[in-house]
């Protein structure tokens, strides 16, 4: 047993193991994973159908606002939120800092998200995932990126869009480009997937996996901008496999109505008469943010190596 | 109501409640039995199988879910007319008797006689792998994948157990609803689901004969 609990054993029954890793992530596919900063705002995304909570002191639209260093969420923020709600509880610790990690662990959540949303705490080396026995949840732009998490170790991929900006069009790009990229490799031939592994400096294995069968090895989510009904079920059309909603919930004007909606659309991604339905006397979603105006150093998405 | 409409004679189709989970596996490992799969997300989608399974996944969600979009009453109405089911973890759940540490809103058919306790086992970090022996298997043992998984705390006298975890059911059939804690569809070993199929195969012959 490493340090950190990994593959523990008791009574010849194994946890911490990849296939339960990666298993909690297949079993939220479909669902809606939202971010809440209080112990009220997890009653209300429980009571709205969400799959999972994200429990964090900022959403990522106040964090762009205010300004500073953004960090772990406050453990005790942390542990209400874990008493008040039936779900998994996931939190997010900085790119790199694997103390929080450890901390996380330690408070029995369910999920760490190693975050861009946060400021990172090493700007060369993520967290070697596989030495927990809890799951990583990591963001990626591309596949490149995505494979490089999972060789680390993440047992789930978001593609990571541009939080707290209810702007879905990064979303778009990071799914396009990840979707593809496993396209592009499903069209090589055998010999050319060690040239697209240093293309895309990601571990040859994975290339040689995807090749196989079509799939990335972990689930993968959208996040990043998703603000009504309607992008939530764009994202799952363009291949995700779940959506987490961030900012567009609790920044919207009815919280509870709207996230039920955002679960809706997500579950009958491809009615979009039930989208139409759902999305009937929602009020304005939250204002968001041109990007393409947006100063790239504001640009949170380009955070992770 | 409508003649349901017939795909190959005598191929058993199996409905999957898609409003959440891991819904593709479930289908997956249906297909490779060879058993017809599709998914079932609307209410005239619960008279067009056979037999109907519930996959993994977050079962408050998929109370809301069939409580938002009406299709509870389809549910109960196939259920009591007797349509078989595999239910792995959150379909266990939904169809259990009662349930503890559940939210009060949550569905409970009492199709199988149980009482469950969600999340019994802890959070994620106690999630765990372990070996089965379910004698009507025989060898190699089933490896059970069990996450956030639910734990069976009372049973009424027509369940039979057909595996357990420390003295506790994992795996019961009453008639032919076979419930399990644990998720098959995620190890590429199909013998529960096979099992489920021929079970519903003999019925049919039975109802024949």
């Amino acid at each position: 047993m490493s340090a950190n609990g990994a593959a523990a054993d008791k009574n010849g029954q194994n946890t911490g193991g990849l296939r339960v890793k990666r298993g909690l992530a297949e079993m939220l596919k479909g669902g809606v994973i939202m971010d809440v900063v209080t112990v009220e705002q997890a009653r209300i995304a429980e009571e709205a159908g969400a799959v999972a909570v994200m429990a964090l002191e900022r959403v990522p639209a106040d964090i762009r606002r205010d300004g500073g260093v953004a960090r772990m969420s406050a453990v005790s923020l942390v542990s209400e939120i874990k008493q008040a709600v039936t779900i998994p509880v996931m939190a997010k610790a900085r790119i790199g800092h694997f103390v929080e990690a450890q901390v996380l662990q330690a408070l029995g959540i369910d999920y760490v998200d190693e975050s861009e949303v946060l400021t990172p705490a090493d700007e060369e080396h993520h967290i070697d995932k596989w030495s927990f026995t809890i799951p990583f949840v990591c963001g990626a732009r591309d596949l490149g990126e995505a494979l490089r998490r999972i060789g680390e170790g993440a047992a789930m991929i978001r593609t990571k869009g541009e939080a707290g900006t209810g702007n879905v069009v990064e979303a778009v790009r990071h799914m396009r480009a990840v979707r593809g990229g496993i396209r592009r490799i499903q069209g090589l031939r055998r010999e050319e997937l060690m040239a697209e592994a240093k293309h895309l400096q990601a571990p040859y294995e994975f290339i040689v996996e995807i090749a196989e069968t079509g799939e990335l090895p972990v689930v993968n989510f959208s996040a990043g901008g998703i603000a009504t009904p309607a992008d939530a079920a764009l994202m799952m059309q363009l291949g995700a496999e779940g959506n987490f909603v961030g900012s567009g919930i609790f920044k919207s004007e009815d919280p509870l109505h709207y996230a039920k909606a955002i679960v809706a659309a997500t579950t009958y991604f491809d009615k979009p008469e039930v989208i139409a339905e759902v999305s009937a006397g929602l009020g304005p979603a939250m204002r968001g943010l041109d990007i393409a105006a947006m100063p790239k150093e504001e640009m949170l998405s380009t955070r992770g190596w | 109501m409508p003649a349901r409409p017939r795909g190959k004679l005598n191929i058993i189709r199996v409905g999957v409640l898609a409003l959440q989970g891991d819904v593709r596996e479930h289908l997956a490992a249906f297909r490779r039995c060879g058993a017809e799969a599709m998914t079932v997300r609307s209410a005239d989608e619960f008279d067009e199988v056979d037999a109907l399974a519930i996959p993994g996944g977050e079962s408050t969600t998929m109370s809301k879910l069939l409580a938002a979009f009406n299709l509870e009453k389809p549910l109960r109405r196939r259920l009591d007319a007797g349509m078989p089911t595999l239910t792995t973890c959150a379909g266990l759940i939904l169809l259990s008797r009662e349930i503890v540490d559940g939210r009060p809103d949550q569905l409970a058919t009492g199709t199988l006689d149980l009482t469950v306790r969600r999340n019994a086992y802890g959070s994620q970090v106690d999630s765990f792998e372990a070996d089965l022996v379910l004698s009507e298997l025989g060898d190699p043992p089933f490896r059970g994948v069990f996450i956030r998984a639910p734990r069976i705390h009372t049973w009424g006298a027509g369940v039979e157990v057909l595996a357990s975890v420390g003295g506790e059911p994992v795996a019961v059939r009453q008639g032919l609803h076979v419930g399990l804690t644990f998720h098959p569809e995620m190890t590429g070993d199909d013998r529960i689901h096979q099992l489920f199929l021929e079970q519903l195969e003999s019925a049919r012959t039975e109802d024949a004969a």
